[in-house]
């Protein structure tokens, strides 16, 4: 009966080869799918008579035609395909924001805000001009906005997504676990189950492009752990899921649910991609933004601050201040506000409406120390001036007969100075104030009432008062108290003050004080450093009357000019004080006339904050916010387009504010690495294309890459139709043959059956 | 080689997709007539792009700011030309009468408000809100008109003093303003004159800061001698003897001072005092008119008439500086907009698609496109299994 033995197993060898095979062409267009091949083997031979005779064949398990480094290449390469696929999508959208190459882009958008400031200086109470500046900035603020959400938006979308993902990767783990399971059970009854292993190879893959992962084959590879940055999510026939959480206010993490260990550096996949632009990119292009955002805001505001509305002599409007109101504050602590203030000072000029006399204070601000609070009983301090930060806002107030401005530009009539001293005690007098009295006056200041003398700030002693008549009149007496602290300024009288040095004074000796009242300051300062300008008189005689009589004008450079104020020049003539700046001097005439050596000064300010504290809080600041998303022009000069602070002359009615702040568009600024903020943002728009290239760049290579391999993949593991039909007639032929050959066995026991 | 059902349908799906790809963007191309349109086209050149039409969009400006500027020029030269013809119209007149009789000098006296009315509404012209001739403040009406009984008795400049300069150019900075007092009024100022005196006062030696003529008015209420230059409104007292050889007496309503020598001061009266070089338009045509109107004051209507030439001709001259400025802006604004022409070329050779490369473009993409799906066809189509 061997040969119908021999006839089955070659019928059930081609049955179960046809089976194999379309197995295969049923998995043609399967992902994931490894073709099997038939696997034949001779049966043992039967010897007799001396011979051995052949018993049929056997079919095996089919060989499962698969590449293992191939496969890990594979793995390897689809993850970072996806995760370069994925970046590049949110990428483009973030760019898609920017539409820069369109009229409306960001950049157009800050040169046109410029050009409205400009357009401003050239007419300053011009409404219509007034309007286009707030109307350009809110565009320029709303385009800040828009992108500064957007970026805020994406980072909280890639979050959700991270985490739907993260639960995609965690069913798929579980899968591949349960599959893992089967094949154990498989194994043990020798089963290879080669289609279960590629339904767990390609829920691997799954993962893989979800995220980045490494496979370890357990034994003889019929299980396969598989790892998530160094940790396991399948360990044989257990999974461990994982999730995703922030780990700061700029990064992801992800770690084993209940570990709470999270890796922040993950890559590859769909996942990876995200964390990749979430943690490595994103926080750096927002902080970018918001540092453009930031010094536009401060570097406007700063000037803002500075300067006042334009002065209508007609309808009385503008110049300076009555009340100002600051912005609802989070916090009272300086050091908790963001932009940060640092240690400065304010300086603020009070006009007294009855008598015209301005006067300018300062008070310091300690950035570490000070709240709004403290500052605010600061500036409360000062004559005519009430500060109060109440319902989180700073709400400043000038007395009914008083006005407040912060214009930098010099006092309209200089300062008191001492212009003879012949002290032989060491501590040096100083005079300071604007003096308000009659005329110009020398006044000579005796110290008395200290025995022999005496220590500044330590012994009690006076200072007489006595005027510059022929026969001088004692116009008070000063008392420089015990516990006096040395460079304090005593007030004395008509605005006039005086100080005295650490050291000590004699009894008995004088010193002179110029107290002028004929120069008179206008114009503007728009310089970037402080600048004092001391006027000394050559000669003495009456202006423009006295041949040969000068006015020496030293700047704190050492810088010197002269200018005639004797016969020739005529009184009331304004002058130049500095070519480079707008600081003008006009020398009236006065019959008490100059006297050779008196000296005042002009002091001008290149910053009435240098603390940064007004701008922050929102005291007549033009801008709002503290970042992108914030940004917003000051509601009240939105409303009323007049309040912006266009002047910063002493006449309050010119553009030259307005003007420096249009300048701010050339100005390379230092925090932004000493660019334009045009060409900053240029600069990040750039780096944002830039970061695109590369990218696509990497998943365009890493797609051919990935072709290329499975193209290798396909032509060992890929279903060739014609290969199989070609095997497939192979088999059908044998299948056939093995019939005829048992239907011949059978015709010939027949015959041998019809003899017996 | 055998090749795979899936890996067939890979590499058709590939090559499909990037042709369908490049055919979108080159579609893109031909809808926007931009080869460039998102920075991540190409970063350098999208960078090259933006920066040149910021220039561009700055140097709108400034070639705006030029053309308004030179508009206010033309305006300021028109109204000027316009003064100065109906000047020189009245110096032709005056001229005249100055060699006629009385009758004549009544009738051109009697013309000479409503000149003025007509000069005083032509310095005082607006344009967008702002006065031509107001100085830094173009706000407010730069001339005031004071008459008395209907008759013009003097034309006041209260604008600004104070010149703007505005930014017309990077880097280029002119004055944006006009100062009609500056404009309209002589700048050389000599000497000051007494001009009808019989008081024994003499001109100081103090440089007097007094413009025009006016009256000096010297009274004696008491031991003293009172002086005043504002019609009594303030006075300075000097006591005489010893007098002083620099009195400053000074206007309490515009603050400038005339210096008076006193030391031979012998009697009160009105001194008529002249500012050689510091006259205005305005108030020598009412000095003229005034002396028109009277007898005996052929010396002075000459000496005012030359002042009067002085002014017009300073009017002529600066009519031809001012047009003069316009032209200069009008040059500097062509080489600007020449700037922006070739800019924006850049711009167009840098952005704008060629669009007959493009054409031919979408042409091969779409031969690639049929191509790929026709070999994928074929070869899916011819399969052994037909034969079997």
């Amino acid at each position: 009966m061997g040969d119908f033995s021999i006839g089955i197993s070659g019928i059930y060898a081609a049955h179960s080869a046809m089976t194999t095979i379309g197995n295969n062409i049923a998995n043609v267009a399967t992902e994931g799918y490894h073709r099997q091949r038939v696997n034949l083997r001779p049966n043992d031979p039967e010897y007799g008579n001396g011979v051995s005779i052949g018993q049929g064949a056997t079919i095996l398990e089919p060989d499962r035609l698969i590449d293992r480094f191939l496969e890990i290449a594979m793995l390897k390469q689809e993850s970072s395909n996806e995760q370069y696929t994925r970046e590049l999508s949110v990428l483009k959208s973030i760019e898609n924001t920017f539409n820069d190459m369109g009229e409306t882009g960001l950049s157009d958008t800050i040169t046109k805000f410029y050009n409205s400031l400009r357009d401003l200086s050239s007419e300053p109470q011009n409404s219509v001009n007034q309007n286009s500046v707030t109307n350009q900035a809110s565009v320029l603020a709303s385009q800040l906005n828009t992108i500064g959400t957007y970026l805020d938006e994406i980072e909280g979308q890639i979050y959700l997504e991270a985490v739907n993902l993260a639960d995609e990767v965690n069913s798929l783990s579980a899968s591949v676990a349960e599959m893992n399971y089967r094949l154990q059970e498989l194994g043990i009854h020798s089963v290879e189950g080669s289609n279960l292993r590629d339904q767990r190879d390609q829920a691997i893959s799954e993962i893989g492009k979800i995220i980045g992962v490494t496979t370890q084959p357990v034994g003889t590879g019929a299980l396969v752990n598989v790892f998530v940055g160094g940790f396991p999510i399948v360990m044989g026939t257990n999974s461990t899921e994982i999730e995703i959480s922030p780990v700061t206010s700029s990064s992801l993490g992800i770690s084993p649910v209940g570990v709470k260990n999270y890796n922040s550096e993950l890559r590859g996949g769909k996942l990876g991609g995200l964390f990749a632009i979430k943690n490595d990119y994103i926080g750096t292009l927002k902080d970018e933004f918001n540092k453009l955002a930031l010094d536009i805001i401060t570097t406007i505001n700063k000037f803002h601050v500075q300067g006042v509305p334009s002065y209508n002599e007609d309808t009385k409007v503008g110049g300076s201040f009555t009340t100002l109101d600051g912005w609802e504050m989070l916090t009272d602590n300086l050091s908790e506000i963001v932009p940060p203030i640092s240690d400065g000072k304010i300086y603020v000029r009070m006009t007294d409406i009855t008598t015209g006399q301005i006067r300018r204070y300062s008070i310091d601000v300690e950035a570490a120390t000070d709240t709004i609070t403290s500052v605010a009983a600061k500036l409360d301090s000062i004559d005519g001036l009430s500060a109060s930060f109440s319902n989180s806002s700073l709400h400043i107030e000038s007395g009914s007969n008083y006005k407040f401005d912060f214009l930098p530009s010099p006092l309209p009539s200089p300062e008191s100075t001492v212009f003879s001293s012949g002290l032989s005690g060491t501590s040096v007098p100083s005079a300071g104030g604007v003096f308000s009295g009659t005329g110009n006056q020398n006044y000579t200041m005796t110290i008395v009432n200290v025995a022999g003398g005496g220590t500044v700030g330590t012994d009690s002693f006076d200072v007489q008062v006595w005027d510059g008549a022929a026969v001088p009149n004692l116009v008070g007496t000063i008392t420089v108290p015990p516990g006096y602290t040395p460079g304090e300024s005593l007030t004395t009288f008509d605005g006039l003050e005086i100080g005295f040095g650490a050291g000590n004074v004699v009894a008995g000796e004088s010193f002179e004080v110029a107290a002028l009242n004929s120069p008179q300051v206008t114009g503007y300062y728009a310089g970037e450093n402080d600048e004092t300008y001391t006027c000394t008189v050559i000669g003495t005689g009456k202006v423009g009357v006295t041949d040969g009589l000068k006015l020496q004008i030293v700047n704190s450079s050492g810088g010197i000019r002269e200018i005639n104020i004797g016969e020739g020049y005529v009184p009331g003539e304004p002058f130049l004080v500095d070519v480079k700046q707008g600081v003008k001097l006009q020398m009236d005439f006065y019959d008490q006339g100059l006297v050779d050596g008196q000296t005042f000064e002009i002091n001008s300010l290149s910053d009435s904050d240098t603390s940064g504290f007004l701008a922050v809080t929102g005291i007549n600041s033009f801008f709002k916010g503290h970042d992108a998303t914030s940004i917003s022009v000051n509601e009240k000069i939105r409303e009323a387009p007049s309040l912006i602070s266009v002047s910063l002359g002493i006449d309050m009615s010119d553009g030259e504010n307005i003007k420096r702040i249009s300048q701010i568009s050339d100005k390379p600024m230092e925090n932004l690495g000493f660019m334009t903020h045009e060409s900053y943002y240029r600069k990040i728009a750039t780096g944002l294309a830039q970061k695109i290239n590369v990218t696509t760049l990497n998943q365009e290579n890493s797609e051919h890459v990935v072709l290329e391999l499975k193209t290798q993949h396909d032509r060992i593991s890929g279903v060739d139709i014609n290969n199989e039909a070609a095997e497939l007639m192979i088999y059908e032929q044998m299948f056939q043959s093995m019939a005829k050959y048992l239907n011949m066995i059978k015709e010939s026991m027949q015959e041998v059956m019809n003899i017996l | 080689m055998s090749f795979s059902f899936d890996g067939l349908y890979r590499s058709t799906s590939y090559a499909l997709e990037k042709q369908a790809t490049a055919m979108a963007l080159l579609s893109e191309q031909v809808s926007t007539g931009s080869q460039i349109n998102r920075i991540s086209d190409s970063p350098s050149e999208a960078n090259r792009i933006m920066s040149l039409s910021s220039n561009n969009t700055r140097l709108s400006y400034f070639t705006e700011e030029m053309a308004d500027f030179s508009d206010k020029l033309n305006l300021a030269s028109s109204l000027i030309e316009s003064m100065s013809e109906q000047l020189t119209d009245f110096k032709g007149k005056l001229t005249q009468a100055l060699s006629m009789g009385g009758t004549h000098k009544e009738a051109l006296a009697l013309g000479i408000d409503d000149l003025l009315e007509n000069l005083v509404s032509l310095a005082n012209t607006e344009r967008n809100g702002q006065h031509v001739f107001g100085g830094a403040d173009g706000v407010s009406k730069p001339y005031v008109v004071e008459k008395d009984n209907g008759l013009i008795t003097g034309v006041y400049y209260q604008g600004s003093y104070e010149d703007r300069k505005i930014e017309v150019a990077p880097s280029v900075e002119l004055s944006s303003v006009f100062i009609g007092d500056k404009m309209f009024r002589e700048s050389s100022r000599q000497a000051v004159e007494f001009i009808t005196n019989t008081t024994g006062a003499e001109v100081g030696s103090g440089t007097s800061s007094v413009q025009g003529y006016f009256e000096l008015e010297i009274t004696k209420p008491g031991a003293d001698y009172e002086l005043s230059i504002d019609g009594g409104l303030s006075s300075v007292t000097v006591a005489v003897p010893p007098g002083n050889a620099n009195t400053a007496v000074t206007d309490s309503r515009t603050g400038k001072v005339l210096f008076v020598d006193t030391t031979n001061l012998t009697d009160v009266g009105t001194v008529t005092v002249n500012a050689p070089g510091t006259h205005d338009v305005f108030n020598l045509l009412i000095n003229i008119r005034d002396l028109l109107m009277s007898s005996d004051v052929k010396e002075e209507l000459n000496a005012t008439a030359d002042s009067f030439f002085t002014v017009h001709e300073k009017m002529v001259a600066a009519f031809a500086v001012i047009g003069g400025r316009a032209s200069t802006l009008g040059i500097m604004k062509d080489g600007y907009e020449n700037v922006q022409f070739n800019a924006k070329e850049e711009i167009a050779r840098l952005q704008d698609a060629d669009i007959a490369q493009v054409a031919v473009d979408i042409t091969r993409r779409e031969t690639l496109y049929q191509m790929s799906l026709g070999i994928a066809g074929k070869l899916l189509s011819t399969s052994l299994m037909n034969f079997l």
